[in-house]
């Protein structure tokens, strides 16, 4: 009898039996894997030179093998437990002398067994190919062996949620929707959230950071994580041993087996649906507000019929719990009415003076300009945010501020006409100036003026460019310009077209550490326009004006001035 | 709740039958003695051990469920091979001269089986598991009647030849009228009656018989309980409570013009038990 054999005896008992049962997995895993590894890599051989490079970019992290295994853990996760959701094989299995802590474990260890196997050989295998065309090398190996060593972690971490989701439900297709929708739902959530942000009026991205926090999809998307996914996999696998272990077995077949689950799932999943909806209805426009909401509503109680008729199998039935549809819809609705119609005040918002330790502009040339005058910042805020009328706008602006609490706020808003005086009093600044012409900030070419070039280039006919490599005139140029800029002001930077631009580079010798940057000419900037034709580089404008018209480009706030 | 307050003893080398209609509980409680569900309350023991999550005690026994589970795309081969894994005892031998008997290819896919078949083939494979118990649940139901024949033979012997023990359980009593040494009854989740057909046997009688006048019944002392009288003309055919000698010690004093004491079928027992309780068990029970 069983129980006069070992553990480990009957341990490998179960792994045999547990094997033999999805051989045709174990096959679809080392299918696979070798196929990518090896035979991807044996037709993409025409690429000679960058032999080295491609091993490296297929096998390595960057390869599809992190998707093979991604995909291939949801897989073996499934269809390790799907007995679980199946009354016959309910039967079969737990009538057998193995105990339940056997099973469960005994399908993690047998589906880390066929995975890390088909990846070791497909690896492998890529590798003596690899090498059999001379593409090999250190690098290869060790990036190789570092992406199945990542992919070890994504096993863990995707299995574990994917188990999760079986031990949620009680039926293979609710499972496989439910690992989905566990893999899935933070960043389309995070998606939905951020599209629903840009509907705040002075809303400025990036947004929240699509980094995982509960889904180890993001880890395999971003290579990112591995310790992220190894905790992933710790608390996933213990809730879904837990759920294994309470789990009633004639709770087989039906969808979701717990009230509770069935409530978070349903409102969570009305909830996404419904905003993804409610997204596709969504403009600027304040009279789209009544079909976001329809969409919202009609979206929820489609949504909420859904998931009711699949936990009860009936579709009389799916107008129960009608409380979480509402609650689900309610959510929805309130997260994109509070964006589109910035219930929290968010585009309403202007610091405090004595909270703010230092306020920036970036110019739509993406310059960060630090700025002392914290009044004028947010005077022009103010005039920003109160600004409904896009025809009267000059152009957009973001605004920064460094709290001094630690936090950082950023706020985007059209600048209207009647703000001009607050743009004139910035942009003639001593802030202004020496935080926008990097003039002032060029440390890094004066490490080595011997290595400094400098070119002249209109913007007539493409380039007509003259260098000067004589490093002694830097500083004659550096002179001339910061006179000229004493003059700059916001007329110049929004109304007036450069005539030509300099570039001053400095290339080291390593040729890998190169600085750059450019400085903006305007006709009216005579004393930059004495040094070139001092120093022969001038090239004539030609018949290109000053004056900007209706194009550009325009320097400083190149898009949004309207005249 | 699909049992409620159940408390059944199987005794060794028997054959329990379980009888009841579709819900009432009966699969729900071969599948507790099996460990696959476990109780809310109370226990269930295989030789002193429970069953819930206990490999030992698991390994005691085979439970054929009424729907058997095979791997997709196997043979009797393979399941053989996997019995063969789980139960170190299962008889090989014995398996190859079943399937023979039965007129099952050991190398055809089950899938192609026929539900009586796939029946059969689950049986089998329990019986060869050599396991001191086997549980199957309305395994019975379906099998035509000459393999439900040579299974009732196949059962025997088994109990002749070891330690042998079967637990039974059907929605109709005449599929297991003669196979069984002691049955029970499941009603709406608990058990009306369970008790061995022996004892119950001893207890009841079955007579027919005609009086002379038919005043004559009036004149039947009190101490002969009469559980059931049906009368075709002046035949009277009556289940009563008593001994062989009492009875007919009693209607020795009557005067009959024809007496007979007959032998009860498990269908009349059970309806002369559970009748005194209330139940109408032919519609239980009985198809």
């Amino acid at each position: 009898m069983m129980s006069e054999n070992s553990s480990f005896s009957n341990f490998m008992t179960l792994q045999k039996n547990i094997t033999k049962r999805r051989v045709w997995l174990v096959v679809l895993a080392f299918v696979t894997y070798i196929l990518y590894d090896v035979c991807v890599f044996l037709l993409s051989f025409n690429q000679l030179g960058i032999r080295t490079k491609l091993a490296i970019s297929l096998l390595g992290k960057n390869g599809f093998n992190p998707l093979i295994t991604a995909v291939g853990s949801v897989l073996l996760a499934i269809e390790g437990f799907r007995w679980l959701s199946n009354r016959q094989m309910i039967d079969f299995y737990e009538s057998q002398p193995f105990s339940k802590n056997a099973h469960f474990f005994g399908v993690f260890v047998n589906s880390a067994v066929i995975l890390f196997l088909s990846h070791l050989a497909g690896t492998g295998l890529g590798l003596i190919s690899a090498a059999a065309f001379k593409a090999s090398s250190a690098a290869v190996v060790k990036d190789a062996f570092f992406c199945f060593a990542m992919d070890i972690t994504i096993f863990l971490a995707i299995f574990s949620v994917s188990t999760l989701a079986v031990m949620l439900t009680g039926n293979l297709t609710v499972s496989v929707f439910a690992a989905i929708v566990l893999l899935l739902y933070e960043p389309v959530f995070k998606f939905a959230l951020n599209t629903c942000f840009t509907y705040i009026p002075a809303y400025v991205g990036p947004g929240i950071p699509y980094n995982g926090i509960f889904s180890p999809v993001l880890t395999v998307i971003n290579h990112t994580g591995d310790i992220y996914n190894i905790i992933c996999a710790a608390v996933c696998l213990t809730l879904a041993f837990f759920l294994y272990r309470i789990r009633k077995n004639e709770d087989a077949g039906k969808a979701v087996p717990y009230k509770t689950v069935r409530i978070i799932v349903k409102i969570a999943i009305v909830l996404i649906a419904s905003m993804l909806t409610g997204l596709m209805f969504i403009s600027d426009d304040s009279d789209s507000l009544r079909s976001e909401v329809i969409a919202v509503i009609i979206s929820a109680v489609v949504v909420g019929a859904v998931l009711e008729a699949i936990y009860n199998s009936d579709v009389r039935k799916a107008f129960k719990g009608f409380g979480c549809t509402v609650l689900g819809g309610f959510l929805a609705i309130a997260i994109i009415m509070s964006c589109r119609l910035d219930l929290f005040g968010y585009s309403r918002w202007i610091p405090a003076k004595e909270d703010v330790a230092s306020a920036s502009i970036l110019t739509t040339d993406n310059v960060k300009v630090k700025l002392s005058d914290i009044d004028t910042v947010n005077a022009l805020l103010k005039a920003g945010e109160e600004n409904k009328d896009e025809t009267e706008s000059m152009f957009e602006l973001t605004i920064s501020y460094q709290m001094k609490n630690g936090r950082k706020e950023r706020r985007k808003v059209y600048i209207p006409k009647s703000a001009k005086n607050l743009m004139k009093r910035i942009v003639s600044s001593d802030d202004f100036k020496k935080g926008y012409f990097k003039v002032y900030n060029d440390a890094d070419i004066e490490k080595n003026l011997s290595r400094v070039s400098i070119s002249y280039r209109n913007f007539e006919d493409g380039a007509k460019e003259r260098f000067a490599n004589s490093s002694d005139i830097y500083n004659d140029l550096k002179a001339a310009y910061i006179r000229d800029i004493a003059d700059y002001d916001f007329d110049t930077a929004a109304y007036k077209m450069e005539i030509g631009e300099i570039s001053i580079i400095r290339s080291d010798d390593s040729k890998e550490r190169n600085y750059y940057y450019v400085l903006p000419v305007y006709k009216s900037f005579t004393n930059t326009v004495k040094f070139l034709k001092a120093h022969d580089m001038y090239v004539s404008p030609g018949k290109l004006t000053d004056e900007t018209g209706n194009y550009g480009p325009f320097y400083v706030f190149p898009k949004k001035i309207s005249y | 709740m699909a049992l409620n307050d159940v408390s059944i003893t199987i005794a060794d080398n028997e054959i329990t039958g379980l009888v009841g209609t579709n819900g009432a509980g009966k699969s729900t409680l071969l599948r507790l003695i099996a460990g696959v569900l476990k109780p809310d309350s109370g226990e269930v023991t295989v030789d002193g051990e429970m069953t819930w999550d206990n490999p030992r005690a698991k390994s005691q026994f085979v439970f054929v469920s009424d729907d058997p589970y095979f791997f997709s795309n196997s043979t009797p081969h393979d399941m053989s091979a996997y019995y063969r894994s789980i139960y170190p005892k299962f008889d090989d031998v014995h398996f190859e001269k079943l399937l023979w008997a039965f007129g099952l290819n050991p190398a055809q896919k089950i899938q192609t089986f026929s539900k009586g078949m796939k029946k059969q083939l689950a049986i089998v494979l329990a019986v060869c598991a050599n396991t001191k118990y086997v549980i199957l649940d309305e395994t019975f139901d379906g099998l035509d009647p000459v393999m439900r024949a040579a299974v009732k033979s196949l059962f025997a012997e088994e109990m002749s030849n070891r330690d042998f023990t079967s637990l039974i359980s059907s929605h109709s009593l005449r599929e297991l009228e003669d196979i069984c040494d002691h049955v029970g009854l499941l009603h709406k989740g608990g058990l009306l009656l369970s008790e061995s057909l022996d004892d119950m046997k001893t207890g009841l009688l079955k007579l027919q018989c005609v009086f002379s006048d038919e005043e004559s019944v009036k004149k039947l002392p009190e101490q002969l309980k009469i559980l059931s009288d049906e009368t075709q003309g002046r035949l009277h055919v009556m289940t009563v409570k008593g001994t062989r000698e009492q009875v007919t010690e009693i209607f020795s004093h009557i005067d009959t013009v024809f007496f007979e004491i007959l032998p009860l079928t498990l269908e009349e027992l059970f309806i002369a038990e559970t009748e005194g309780a209330g139940y109408d068990v032919r519609k239980l029970i009985i198809q």
